[in-house]
């Protein structure tokens, strides 16, 4: 179910009502709101494949049984070492079967070796959400078993068998919650399982739901879904013989496309899980405001990278094992990070160019970065550092439309070669539609100071205008100026 | 946490939808094209859903998704154009059926005929049943040709294209077909759909426009023979339309009449829908 249908408006609207307002009894009030979000969440996965909760079911069941054989097993190390890994095997392997064999068999196998035995893995479906519910449950055993077993907070040993039924069905919950369920954020479990309980309606944070929800849906219906329309012929062979500023304003508008999909995606998540009285991560910091690779990551996908980081980069031993394992972690962590997004090797090298950068900044920084800070140029640095990184991104996002290596030389090369004249239709659209990108980052630069300002009443009154107009203007245009309604990129992840 | 805020935003955003409303309504000003072909197709197809039943349709692709509806007004015949870009007459013919009265006269654009459906027709399928366009059955601002963007794309472009822009062409005597031979299903279903058509009791017409390639289609074409064996007129403006009117044949793109060159043509066959002519030996040269 998309969140730009009528469908999901009709399901959230019955779904929000029932759940807000009909007259659950005091003692029951968490369990029926519980059991309610986690049916209907259900149902909003099985929505288009109905037998796909099949797989959502039976990871939700290992990670819950798991958990509570590791809670059970409190004074056995060993045997808790042994239900974490195989947890963390289980939620792999279907991960792996679902979104790698296809690739696997085809890059290590000879051709025909499978074809004989009657079995095309290229058949085999993705299920949607896949990536993100297998790394939550695995954030859930992780988290149980670092805690020696005792819980975590919202989550603790469970004393009888009804507190043992009561612990599944939160785990239930917590896997399949819809709002972050086909496209995050990935939620960790010490970040969720603390919120369970019972919601009211005076408690809903209506102006922050309001805002994210307009703001997101803003930039998938309206910025995302208008830029589509160009960024379409960021593909071989449409790219070629294009004047040279339609072929930069492409890998621009191809760069604002995918955050604005996916933020927008990411905002209307936190918003829905507003209305329903639940806290998820935020997910992106204006990221296209970093001024290195490594800064970046501390501002996209923060629920993906920060997961990375807990879950692979310290386990590998992160940066507490001399300089240069510390390089290859990076590089490693980023080389399964590329390869989370997608089944194919662009997306590894994708992530490994990344990982490669992040080790360069890493050596740099060690052997200069202090110099490179000071002096009066350091705002002029900075501006320069923010373009460059900027454009190094965006160079890369290249491999997500052109996933075969030489299409994107190619369309480097194009660009170069810089054919004069212009294609006025598209520019248009790419500027028109990519400006609230650019300035949505202006105003992350622009924020602290007004803010911090501490201005009049009659100032701050107007700040407080101003920004109701905005979302008012991103209202209208939603309603006005939606392109065609389109999958979100990230949900083929 | 500010409960207000949301009521505050619905009054703002009603506030700026009547105020957008009223500057369109006061200038007139509503787009006719678009800055993607989608939305250029969900003008066209939501002002036939949307408008009274028109006097004739244009069903075509983006060579007849140039010319200008306000040309037709102005002669005084209510023509609706469902020449989409990027699109195929199949799926226009899918459009036409959504309204439950068929127009008296239908204009068929040879350029893309036969040719079956594509990924476009399917996405605009899409965007056809999407929320917004929907309520824009309803609520006339939320309707395609509305769109901010749109609206001021419209303006930059004839703005543009009053400036003389445009490639000149020289009308070329004949051409060779562009399109690639029929598949025998399309053509069938393109002369089923149009039987059933006349069989209700509408008039069909055959057109072939200049594309930047030139005039002329090959005498014995399958749209010449379709409209042979419907008994039903091909028309095709020639050079001497210019002639008269003392304009020059332009495409905006090498493919696509620019303004000047569309109006020309519009005139021209809101002459003959206004005459409702029928074959002559004539026409069917």
């Amino acid at each position: 179910m998309l969140f730009n249908s009528w469908t999901f408006f009709v399901f959230l609207v019955l779904t929000f009502g029932v759940y807000h307002f009909f007259p659950w009894p005091n003692r029951w009030r968490m369990a029926c709101q519980i059991g309610l979000l986690t049916i209907a969440s259900y149902v909003f996965y099985a929505w288009h494949t109905p037998w796909l909760v099949v797989i959502l079911a039976a990871s939700t069941w290992i990670n819950a049984y798991v958990t509570l054989k590791l809670v059970q097993s409190q004074s056995n190390p060993q045997s808790r070492k042994n239900w974490v890994a195989f947890a963390i095997l289980a939620n792999l392997v279907v991960l792996a079967f679902f979104k790698y064999a296809s690739l696997l068999v085809k890059s290590l196998l000879p051709g025909s070796w499978w074809s004989q035995w009657g079995f095309d893995f290229s058949q085999i479906p993705l299920p949607v959400g896949i990536s993100f519910f297998t790394f939550q449950g695995i954030s859930l055993v992780v988290d149980i078993y670092r805690s020696n077993g005792r819980g975590i907070e919202g989550l603790r040993p469970p004393q009888s068998r009804k507190e043992e039924g009561k612990l599944v069905v939160e785990v239930a919950f917590f896997k399949a919650f819809f709002p972050q369920l086909v496209a995050g954020p990935i939620v960790k479990a010490h970040e969720f399982m603390h919120q369970i309980g019972g919601k009211f309606l005076s408690a809903v944070d209506w102006e922050n739901a309001i805002k994210n929800l307009i703001m997101g849906y803003f930039f998938k219906m309206v910025v995302a879904d208008n830029l589509k329309e160009v960024t379409a012929s960021l593909a071989y062979p449409a790219f070629v013989g294009m004047p040279g500023i339609n072929l930069l304003f492409l890998l621009y508008g191809y760069s604002f496309q995918i955050f604005a999909d996916f933020a927008g995606y990411s905002l209307i998540a936190i918003g829905l899980a507003r209305l329903f009285g639940y806290q998820l991560p935020v997910n992106f910091n204006f990221p296209y405001i970093s001024a290195s690779i490594t800064e970046f990551w501390r501002r996209w996908h923060i629920s993906l990278s920060t997961w990375l980081k807990e879950y692979l980069y310290i386990p590998l031993g992160g940066n507490r094992k001399g300089a240069a394992r510390t390089y290859v972690n990076l590089i490693i962590v980023m080389l399964l990070g590329g390869l989370w997004h997608g089944a194919a090797w662009s997306y590894m090298v994708w992530g490994g160019a990344h990982g490669l950068f992040l080790a360069i900044e890493r050596l740099w920084v060690s052997r200069f970065g202090g110099r490179m800070r000071t002096g009066w140029w350091s705002g002029l640095v900075r501006v320069a550092q923010v373009v460059f990184t900027f454009h190094l991104v965006s160079l890369l996002w290249l491999l997500f439309q052109l996933p075969k290596f030489d299409q994107a030389v190619l369309f480097c090369r194009e660009i170069l070669a810089w054919k004069s004249g212009f294609l006025p239709q598209p520019l248009y659209v790419l500027i028109i539609f990519g400006s609230p990108v650019v300035l949505y980052h202006l105003w992350a630069l622009v924020r602290p100071r007004l803010e911090g300002a501490g201005g009049s009443r009659l100032q701050n009154g107007l700040l407080s205008f101003l920004t109701d107009l905005s979302y008012a203007v991103m209202l209208v245009l939603i309603l006005t100026n939606s392109g065609s309604p389109g999958e979100f990129i990230y949900f083929q992840f | 946490m500010n409960r207000r805020f949301p009521i505050r935003i619905i009054i703002l955003a009603a506030g700026l939808l009547v105020a957008w409303f009223a500057f369109v309504s006061l200038t007139g000003w509503s787009a006719g094209l678009a800055e993607s072909n989608l939305q250029a197709n969900l003008i066209r197809i939501t002002r036939y859903l949307n408008g009274p039943t028109p006097d004739a349709v244009l069903v075509g692709s983006s060579i007849a998704g140039r010319l200008l509806p306000e040309c037709f007004r102005e002669a005084g015949v209510n023509v609706a154009n469902l020449g989409l870009d990027g699109s195929r007459p199949l799926f226009a013919f899918e459009v036409l059926e959504r309204r439950s009265e068929l127009p008296r006269r239908i204009v068929v654009d040879t350029s893309t005929l036969f040719q079956p459906l594509t990924a476009n027709d399917d996405t605009l399928r899409k965007a056809m049943n999407s929320p917004t366009v929907g309520m824009g059955a309803v609520v006339p601002i939320l309707r395609p040709e509305m769109r901010p963007s749109s609206v001021v794309y419209e303006k930059f472009k004839s703005l543009r294209e009053s400036a003389g822009g445009g490639v000149a062409r020289e009308p070329q005597a004949h051409r060779e077909p562009a399109s690639p031979a029929p598949l025998p299903d399309t053509y069938e279903e393109v002369r089923t759909r149009l039987r059933k058509y006349q069989q209700a009791g509408v008039e069909i017409a055959f057109l072939e426009l200049p594309s930047g390639e030139g005039w002329a289609e090959v005498a014995d074409g399958p749209a010449r023979q379709l409209a042979a064996e419907l008994n039903a007129p091909f028309w095709q403006p020639g050079p001497e339309i210019f002639q008269n009117s003392g304009n020059v044949l332009r495409f905006s793109d090498g493919l696509h009449l620019n303004g000047p060159s569309a109006r020309t043509v519009s005139e021209w066959i809101a002459e003959k829908i206004q005459r409702r002519e029928s074959p002559s030996p004539d026409e069917q040269r």
